[in-house]
């Protein structure tokens, strides 16, 4: 039984590219069969994310109007062998596909994995139609700023105006010392507004630019962050993960960062 | 003189325009002087249909005139439509004395409560989204910021109220804004306008802490229009009564 997961959240850059490599990551690490489809036509990233840029020689707009197979768009995983990738385009727009066209390629990609993960554009426009038009279900990602949250909550209009239900939330970047001053909007005070299923909470961190930057994505690791994602993989698999307990750096943390610089 | 009888073409046959003012003898001269002259236009053996317009002619008249058109030209009437709006006009006449006289039957027996409509909506409603109504609105849910709620009559919300609200929505300034958890971004009623002090940034900053938001009750409020201003309080025994709806 395949599970088609659209990453989504409106506002750009809370992390959604971020959360489709490390989520994608996880589940294939857990031996499930999965594939990341970019759908951002024109401003591909999650192959440099996933640091597979220099394999790309087909791409989803290539599949679509049939010049190759979907078998050779398909790049394979450095890392995990049951891991897919089908790269977007990067000379085209979003209007080089149709919601239609979409579908009839996930159901094609369905035979064969457990779990298909979309990584939706930025925006309500075509590409983000296109994006969710074969989705099961949703994963929204904001972060803890009220420009994103309230992006995120048109998103969930949108997303049930279209039939998809199953909709759970991620809270990227959070930042505990700042949610401890009243700096920051806390976890609670995002469901408030949101009043969806939480999945995950990831904190800020800085190991998340380096994971980036290297196209390695973190899951798993020893490292808050990727801590987070791989509860986040758990509980999109259905199991019951508690929240772990986020903590700031503490006082003897930071004084040794200071002495870091 | 404008012309007293004008014959305009369509799809089924001959539209006939009579002066309403003129005698019917000089009338049905006047037509026969016409389709006399157009006797080279009308020259096919159709059969057609005519509509008048501008005038009610009797059966007699209507006979006549179809006599003299049959003289003066080639044509033969195959149906007579009566103007629209002559017809049009009548029937209404006869609707509207039926339906009045209902009405009047149905105020007699049941004594007037003098309901306000209204409408039901179950769910939050999320940024974009927005609920409209001729009448009034009760909404079970919240309405978030970038929503927004617009009534004919009065809005009431059983949840949090974030969004712009706006009651009497025709100008009705009588109308009343309630919600468990007041703190819309706009609030307007009729023709006034509120929007949330900027001050409540503080307040919102307060918010931040974790746990007294959550612990604080909330206070069920209402907004209404009072002096040309708009007024939100909490909801009293007093306050109710003093609404109409």
């Amino acid at each position: 039984m395949s599970e088609v997961i659209v990453i989504t959240s409106g506002k750009g850059g809370v992390g959604k590219t971020t959360t489709t490599a490390n989520v994608g990551t996880g589940l294939a690490k857990e031996g499930k069969k999965v594939v990341l489809i970019d759908t951002d036509i024109g401003l591909r990233n999650l192959d440099v994310v996933m640091g597979l840029e220099n394999r790309i020689v087909y791409n989803l707009v290539d599949v679509i109007e049939g010049n190759c197979r979907m078998k050779q768009a398909l790049i394979k995983d450095k890392k995990y062998p049951n891991l897919f990738l089908l790269p977007s385009a990067q000379t085209r727009d979003k209007t080089s596909v149709n919601p239609e066209q979409m579908e009839k390629l996930v159901d094609e990609l369905k035979e064969e994995f457990d779990y298909i993960i979309l990584d939706c554009p930025a925006g309500i426009e075509q590409g983000f139609k296109n994006a969710i038009s074969g989705a099961d279900r949703a994963i929204i990602v904001t972060t803890p700023e009220v420009s994103a949250i309230r992006d995120a909550d048109r998103i969930i209009g949108l997303l049930e105006a279209n039939e998809i239900h199953k909709i759970d939330l991620v809270i990227n970047r959070i930042r505990m010392d700042m949610v401890n001053r009243g700096d920051m909007l806390s976890k609670e005070d995002v469901l408030d507004i949101l009043a969806i299923d939480l999945i995950g909470v990831v904190p800020d961190d800085e190991n998340i630019v380096i994971s980036t930057n290297q196209g390695e994505p973190l899951v798993g690791s020893s490292t808050p962050a990727g801590k987070a994602y791989e509860n986040i993989c758990r509980r999109v698999m259905g199991d019951d993960v508690p929240f772990m307990e986020i903590t700031g750096p503490t006082f003897f943390q930071r004084l040794a960062n200071v002495f870091k610089k | 003189m404008r012309n007293p009888v004008l014959l305009k073409g369509n799809n089924f046959g001959l539209t006939i325009v009579l002066d309403p003012n003129m005698d019917f003898p000089s009338l049905i001269e006047k037509i026969g002087e016409k389709f006399h002259q157009a006797k080279d236009f009308f020259n096919s053996k159709k059969q057609i249909a005519i509509k008048i317009e501008g005038r009610s002619l009797t059966s007699e008249q209507l006979e006549e005139m179809i006599n003299v058109i049959f003289e003066n030209s080639e044509l033969t009437i195959a149906y007579v439509m009566e103007d629209d709006e002559l017809v049009d006009t009548s029937f209404r006449q006869a609707v509207e004395a039926r339906l009045h006289g209902k009405k009047e039957a149905s105020n007699r027996n049941i004594p007037d409560l003098n309901l306000g409509e209204g409408q039901f909506y179950k769910g939050t409603l999320r940024s974009g989204q927005t609920l409209e109504s001729d009448g009034s609105v009760v909404v079970i849910g919240d309405v978030n910021p970038g929503a927004s709620v617009q009534a004919s009559g009065n809005i009431v919300i059983l949840g949090c109220a974030k969004g712009n609200v706006f009651a009497g929505a025709d100008g009705d300034d009588k109308a009343f804004v309630a919600a468990l958890d007041m703190q819309p971004m706009q609030v307007r009623i009729g023709k006034l306008i509120a929007r949330c002090s900027d001050g409540q940034k503080g307040r919102r900053k307060k918010k931040f802490n974790r746990g007294k938001s959550d612990t604080q009750p909330m206070e069920a409020q209402i907004a209404f229009v009072e002096d040309g201003s708009i007024y939100i309080e909490p909801i009293s025994k007093a306050l109710l009564s003093e609404i109409t709806v």
